[in-house]
């Protein structure tokens, strides 16, 4: 299958056992979003999907493994939005953005005109353009995020991982990168993977989301079967109401826990 | 009727920066030749030069001694200058890069007291202050050290660039400690061994200028190719990953092209101080973040600094000497200060 599958992904850190047995699948133009409690696993699943950690099991791009790839060429299929970037001070937006194509690049060549041009295609697309020549600490937040979703969309890959992308950001500049990385999705047929805390807007953009505990997946599908209260409470120890808005889409709001409903989260 | 307006340009190395510094290192090296104890008709050195070149022949109207301190003193000495200078400049320049960390220098994984060592342990066995096989034996001690901080960066849990800077922290307190030990042992060369130790570009002619000039093309084109590269690298080594540079390979590349280099220049002049930290940042300071940018700068700059410190040197207190590594920290402090006062003031 065209875009990414995981299959039995076992990994860990120093011994300790972070994924066990992941099976995840992302067709093109597939959102599937990765939700779960602190230390489930999220970040270290989207880790190995990229190729930064070494794990048993198979990760295909393109019906490719991974592990056959090269680095670059694992670049120029999978790009990543970290969940904090590192902004080098001083830099540029516009030489930010071009490192996006540092996997097209021969060693002893720099970056094209039409590798620039392409750039400030993506900047004036993601509304920036004219911020190509700021320096990267000089954006706000908001404007920051589009720098870093720029930099990965110019590396032309055709998986897009988003660790979660809206962490530092106030609500309104939540929705405008996620409402992004829809249109983006769907003009480019892009497979996305997003980490995801906020299980509202998970269940608001993502087609299909996977629910990691411990680990493992303990629940994958369309929003309304991943997102129930009695899940919720099950794997987060949390009291919810799951609602739904004017559009049918599903609203998780947290309410006060009584003494009788009180849970605690398995493990 | 609106223009649209310019787009951004990608940083890149202008010309303007670049005729700059070769005009200083050009200056610095016609000063360097033209101006020493015993004094020469400027005429007449120009022409002696000239006399040298390949198809041309000129009559200087020197003496052959007068041509002999041209061309067997004056020139091989600012030719030496001028390759030390651009190596540990580049060096430094590469290493703040590749450990993402701007104290950086060309001594940091233990080059100097590698060095130090190696010198000091020839000089006490007869080898005299300065000379090849002092610089063989300072290079082997160099070369010594990086190998064994990197053996122990290996031994630790990561091969991450902290447990490098450790290693070398820790291999030069033992290299030093043993040299300090050598040195007290052998107290009658202590005064040749502190004069290596400050650092010199006296030389015996054209045989260090034979023998550093091949290291430092090869280290130089290394680090000139892994330039941008390292401006990649300033996203830190996981996210350059992604982005799909082998941050291994490269840091290997470096390190060992840098530290070839440098160890070569220390061996032929000892411990020269404070290149490898102000040039670079002074060139980053005036003209941005890029290693496209400060690697070939700090190589012309860093030759020009050198070739400029090491005539203050003879000029001073002439016809006695200043050692070089007291006037580059003398006269790169002070600089370095207004630099980083005129750049803040600019940002």
């Amino acid at each position: 299958m065209a875009g990414l599958t995981c299959t039995a992904i076992e990994a860990g850190y120093d011994g300790r056992t972070v994924l066990r047995g992941v099976d995840l699948a992302a067709a093109p133009g597939e959102w599937v979003a990765v939700i779960g409690p602190n230390g489930a696993g999220k970040s270290t699943l989207l880790r190995v999907m990229a190729g930064l950690v070494p794990a048993s099991g198979e990760v295909r791009i393109g019906g490719r493994p991974a592990g056959s790839m090269t680095r670059r060429e694992l670049a120029r299929s999978v790009a990543v939005v970290p969940q904090h970037a590192t902004i080098p001070p001083g830099m540029a937006v516009l030489d930010y953005v071009l490192l996006g194509r540092t996997p097209y690049l021969p060693f002893w060549a720099g970056e094209s005109a039409a590798d620039v041009a392409r750039v400030h295609a993506v900047l004036a697309r993601l509304e920036i353009g004219d911020l190509a020549g700021r320096r990267l600490e000089r954006l706000s937040g908001g404007e920051l995020q589009r720098a870093v979703l720029a930099r990965a969309l110019v590396q032309d890959a055709a998986v897009l991982l988003l660790d979660e992308p809206t962490t530092a950001l106030d609500i309104g500049h939540q929705q405008q990168v996620l409402e992004l990385v829809d249109e983006l999705r769907r003009e480019h047929d892009l497979a996305v993977v997003s980490a995801i805390h906020d299980l509202t807007l998970a269940a608001q953009y993502a087609d299909r989301l996977v629910l990691l505990h411990d680990g493992s997946v303990v629940a994958a599908g369309t929003p309304e079967e991943v997102l129930t209260s009695k899940e919720l409470t099950l794997r987060y120890g949390a009291s919810v109401t799951i609602l739904r808005d004017d559009a049918g889409g599903l609203v998780v709001a947290p309410r006060r826990q009584t003494a009788t409903s009180k849970a605690e989260p398995t493990r | 009727m609106t223009v649209a307006p310019a787009l951004a340009a990608p940083i890149r190395l202008r010309a303007g920066p670049l005729a700059v510094a070769a005009g200083a290192l050009a200056a610095a090296m016609a000063l360097g030749v033209m101006l020493g104890p015993a004094s020469l008709p400027a005429g007449g050195v120009f022409l002696e030069i000239v006399d040298r070149l390949p198809l041309l022949s000129v009559d200087s109207g020197l003496s052959d001694r007068e041509a002999a301190i041209v061309w067997e003193l004056r020139v091989p000495r600012v030719v030496l200058g001028a390759l030390v200078g651009a190596m540990l400049a580049m060096a430094g320049g590469a290493y703040q890069g590749v450990f993402r960390n701007p104290l950086a220098d060309p001594y940091l994984l233990g080059v100097a007291a590698g060095a130090g060592l190696g010198a000091t342990l020839a000089i006490a066995a007869g080898a005299g202050g300065s000379g090849i096989p002092t610089a063989g034996a300072a290079f082997a001690g160099a070369v010594a050290a990086v190998v064994l901080t990197y053996a122990l960066a290996r031994t630790g849990s990561t091969g991450s660039t902290a447990n490098l800077i450790l290693a070398g922290v820790a291999v030069a307190a033992f290299f030093t400690a043993a040299q300090t030990f050598v040195q007290q042992r052998a107290s009658d060369t202590i005064r040749e061994v502190f004069s290596w130790i400050l650092g010199r570009l006296a030389t015996v002619g054209w045989a260090e200028v034979r023998l550093l000039a091949p290291f430092v093309v090869v280290s130089a084109a290394v680090l000139f190719a892994s330039r941008r590269l390292l401006d990649v690298l300033a996203v830190g080594e996981e996210e350059a990953g992604t982005l799909g540079v082998r941050t291994d390979r490269l840091r290997l590349a470096v390190v060992a092209a840098a530290t070839l280099g440098s160890a070569v220049a220390v061996a032929v002049s000892g411990l020269i101080g404070f290149v490898g930290i102000v040039v670079p940042h002074t060139v980053r300071l005036l003209t941005g973040h890029s290693y496209r940018v400060i690697l070939p700068l700090a190589f012309v700059g860093g030759a020009a600094f050198l070739v400029a410190a090491d005539l203050l040197a003879r000029l001073v207190i002439s016809p006695g000497e200043l050692p070089i590594g007291v006037v580059t920290a003398f006269i790169g402090a002070p600089f370095f200060a207004v630099v980083l006062r005129t750049a803040r003031r600019a940002a």
